[in-house]
C-alpha cells in the first residue's frame, strides 16, 4: 500500500476538483486512518457508500464497541459477527464496553482477538454489565502476558483483579484501573510485571492498603482517587512513591497518607464529596489536608481545587499552622467564593517564591455545600466573615459579578510576595458587560501590584 | 550535520523553491532519509507536492519545530493553532495535505488532517455530501451488506 501515496496527488486549487470524488482515490491505509477517528458503527456504514468502500472499514485499525454511547441493538453475537469480518492485521485501539452481555464468555474471545492483532491501546469496561450480574468475573490467565499493549484501561466494577499467574506486560506505559478489587499482593505483582510503566491511574479501587512504587522507578505520574466507601471501614491507604514526579490526588473522606513523595515536582489536590450520601467529616479532612500539604513543600507546580481550599479555610480559621511552600506556579480550580479565601490566602502567604498564579473559575459537581461548612463552624463559635465586597451580593450561583472578581484578585495580590504573573480564566461565567467592566479595573490592579495580569 | 548546512531548499512539483531551516524540514521522515542518503545536494525535489500545498506543509512544520519541547501552555496553544490550521481548508486542499503528509511521512500532520476529514464527516450522510461519493450499489446489494452488520445500520 505504501506506493499508493505517490500516485494519487490531485492538482490542488481548482474549483472543479471540488466536484470530484477525490477521497475515494486515497489509498486504503489513509481511508482507514480517517475511519479510525469516527465511531465504529459509522465506519461500518461506509461499506454501503460505493464499491470502492465495500471492505475498507474492515481494516480500520481502531474499533470501539460502546453500548452506553450508541444505544444501538448491539449484542454479543453482533460483535462476534462483525469481528469475524474484521481483517486489520494490527490494531491501534480496541474499546469494549459491555452492558449487553448475558454472559462474559465472549469477552475471552475478544481479548484473544485484541491480543492476536497486537493492540496497542486496550480498554475493557464492565461498568454497565456487572450491575445486573451476580457472578464474579476474572480475567483469563493469557491476558496477563502481553508484549504489544502500551495503554491499558480496565474498569471491572468491583470484580477481582487478582492474577493467579505471573504478569508480563512488557510494553505497557500507561495503566488505568477503575473499580477493581486489588489486594496488596496483586498490585505488587502487576507493578512488577510492568517494567516500563510511566503512568498509573487508580480510581475507586478497593482492598489494597499500600501503593508502593518504590520498585517502579519509571512511574512518574500517579492519578489516584480512593474509593468513597470501604467494606473494611477505616483503612489507611499509604502512598510510597519516592520516584514520582506528578501526583493527581482526589481525596475522599477515607484516610490517605503520603508516606514518601520526595521527588514530586507537580501535584494537584482535590477532595471528592457527595453531599447526598455523606456527612462532612471536616475535622478529619483538615488534618489529612494539612498532612498532605506538609509532604508537598518541595513541589514547584501546585494545583488546588475548590473543596481542598474550603477545608484549608477551616483549618486557617482554627489557627492551624501552614507549612512553607517552594511552589513557583500555583493553579486554583475553584469558584470565586468567600469560602475558599482564607485557605487560599494562607497558602499564598506561605509561598514566598511564587511567580505565577492562575485562577480557573469553575464549579465541580462534587463540591462541599456552603451550608455544610456553616453548620460545622457554628458550634465552634466561628463564622466566615465575608470580606466587605462580597457581603450581600455573593450567591451560590455559578455566575459572578465583576466587582467580586476584582476584589478576589485584589485579595490574592495582597497575599503574594514576588508574584510576576496572574492569569484569571472566568470560563464565560461573567457576562459581557461585567467582563468589560473588569477589563477597565485590571490595568489599575496590575499597576498597583506590579504584576502582569491576563483575564479571559 | 555541520552548522553550515543549516538551510535546505525544497522544490515543489511546479518548480517553486522554498528555503527552510533543516530542523523544520527534517520533521518529514522522507526528507530525513533523502538527507541521510546524501545523494541529493542542498536542494531536495519533491515531485509529488505542489507549491501551494508545500507552503502550507512548511507553515505547519515551522510552527511545530518552534514549539516542540516547551511547557504545557504552548502545547495548548499548539493544539489551538492546529485546529485553526485545518478549520477552513476546503475539501481538495485537505486531501492534498493528506497525500503530502503521507508522501513526506510526517505522522503528526497526517493524523491532524485525517482527523479533520473525520470531524467533517461524522455520519454517513455527511460522507455522501461532503465527500461527493456516488453510490454504485443496487438496492439489493446494499440491503445484503446491511445484513452483515445489522446493528450498525439500525436507526
Amino acid at each position: 500500500m505504501a506506493g499508493d501515496g505517490a500516485t494519487a496527488v490531485v492538482e490542488g486549487g481548482r474549483d472543479s476538483s471540488e466536484d470530484l470524488d477525490s477521497i475515494s482515490s486515497l489509498p486504503d491505509e489513509i481511508l482507514q486512518q480517517i475511519l479510525s477517528f469516527i465511531q465504529t458503527e459509522e465506519a461500518i456504514r461506509t461499506s454501503v457508500l460505493s464499491r470502492r468502500w465495500r471492505h475498507v472499514w474492515s481494516g480500520t485499525p481502531s474499533l470501539s464497541f460502546d453500548y452506553c454511547d450508541t444505544y444501538r441493538m448491539l449484542d454479543a453475537d453482533s460483535i462476534d459477527k462483525t469481528l469475524a469480518r474484521y481483517t486489520a492485521p494490527k490494531m491501534t485501539s480496541f474499546y469494549i464496553d459491555t452492558e449487553i452481555l448475558s454472559n462474559l464468555t465472549h469477552i475471552h474471545w475478544w481479548l484473544e482477538l485484541a491480543m492476536s492483532r497486537d493492540t496497542e491501546n486496550l480498554t475493557l469496561d464492565l461498568g454497565c454489565y456487572c450491575h445486573h450480574s451476580e457472578d464474579n468475573y476474572s480475567l483469563p490467565d493469557f491476558f496477563y502476558t502481553n508484549s504489544s499493549v502500551k495503554q491499558l484501561s480496565l474498569h471491572l466494577e468491583f470484580n477481582d483483579l487478582i492474577p493467579r499467574c505471573s504478569v508480563s506486560w512488557t510494553s505497557l506505559k500507561k495503566l488505568s484501573l477503575i473499580a477493581c478489587n486489588l489486594s496488596d499482593e496483586a498490585l505488587a505483582k502487576i507493578l512488577s510485571g510492568c517494567p516500563i510503566l510511566e503512568s498509573l491511574t487508580l480510581e475507586s479501587c478497593r482492598e489494597f492498603m499500600v501503593l508502593d512504587l518504590t520498585k517502579s522507578p519509571r512511574v512518574r505520574v500517579l492519578e489516584f482517587s480512593p474509593e468513597t466507601w470501604s467494606p473494611q471501614s477505616v483503612e489507611i491507604v499509604e502512598i510510597v512513591a519516592p520516584h514520582l514526579h506528578y501526583l493527581i490526588l482526589e481525596n475522599t473522606q477515607l484516610p490517605c497518607s503520603l508516606v514518601d513523595v520526595s521527588s514530586l515536582i507537580e501535584a494537584k489536590l482535590d477532595i471528592y464529596f457527595s453531599a447526598y450520601n455523606e456527612l462532612l467529616k471536616a475535622d478529619f479532612l483538615q488534618v489529612m489536608a494539612l498532612e498532605q500539604l506538609d509532604k508537598l513543600q518541595n513541589v514547584e507546580k501546585l494545583t488546588l481545587c475548590e473543596n481542598f481550599l474550603k477545608i484549608l479555610s477551616l483549618a486557617d480559621l482554627r489557627s492551624v499552622l501552614f507549612p512553607m511552600f517552594k511552589a513557583k506556579v500555583l493553579t486554583l480550580e475553584t469558584t470565586i467564593s468567600p469560602y475558599v479565601i482564607f485557605g487560599l490566602a494562607a497558602v499564598l502567604e506561605h509561598s514566598p517564591v511564587l511567580k505565577k498564579l492562575t485562577l480557573i473559575h469553575k464549579r465541580v459537581r462534587h463540591f462541599i455545600p456552603e451550608q455544610d461548612i456553616d453548620k460545622y463552624l457554628g458550634p465552634h463559635g466561628l463564622r466566615l466573615l465575608h470580606p466587605h465586597s462580597f457581603m450581600g451580593s455573593w450567591s451560590e450561583n455559578h455566575e459572578v459579578q465583576s466587582n467580586e472578581v476584582a476584589s478576589f484578585m485584589k485579595l490574592m495580590l495582597g497575599s503574594t510576595h514576588r508574584l510576576e504573573k496572574m492569569v484569571v480564566r472566568l470560563e464565560g461565567c461573567l457576562e459581557r458587560r461585567g467582563f468589560e467592566e473588569l477589563l477597565q479595573i485590571v490595568p489599575m490592579l496590575s499597576h498597583d501590584s506590579n504584576v502582569s495580569i491576563a483575564v479571559s | 550535520m555541520s552548522k553550515s548546512e543549516k538551510k535546505i531548499v525544497l522544490k515543489s512539483l511546479d518548480n517553486e523553491a522554498f528555503e527552510v531551516e533543516k530542523a523544520v524540514a527534517l520533521q518529514s521522515q522522507t526528507i530525513w532519509v533523502m538527507c541521510e542518503d546524501k545523494c541529493v545536494g542542498n536542494e531536495i525535489p519533491l515531485e509529488n507536492v505542489t507549491g501551494q500545498i508545500l507552503a502550507k506543509v512548511i507553515d505547519y512544520c515551522k510552527k511545530h519545530a518552534v514549539v516542540d519541547g516547551d511547557g504545557d501552555e504552548s502545547s495548548e496553544e499548539l493544539k489551538n493553532w492546529d485546529t485553526e490550521f485545518t478549520k477552513n481548508m476546503d475539501q481538495s486542499t485537505l486531501f492534498n495535505m493528506i497525500l503530502a503528509a503521507n508522501y513526506l511521512n510526517i505522522k503528526s500532520l497526517l493524523n491532524l488532517t485525517c482527523q479533520a476529514v473525520a470531524d467533517k464527516t461524522k455520519t454517513i450522510d455527511e460522507f455522501h455530501t461532503f465527500l461527493n461519493i456516488e453510490n454504485n450499489f443496487t438496492p439489493e446489494e446494499e440491503a445484503q451488506i446491511c445484513q452483515e452488520n445489522l446493528w450498525a445500520f439500525d436507526d
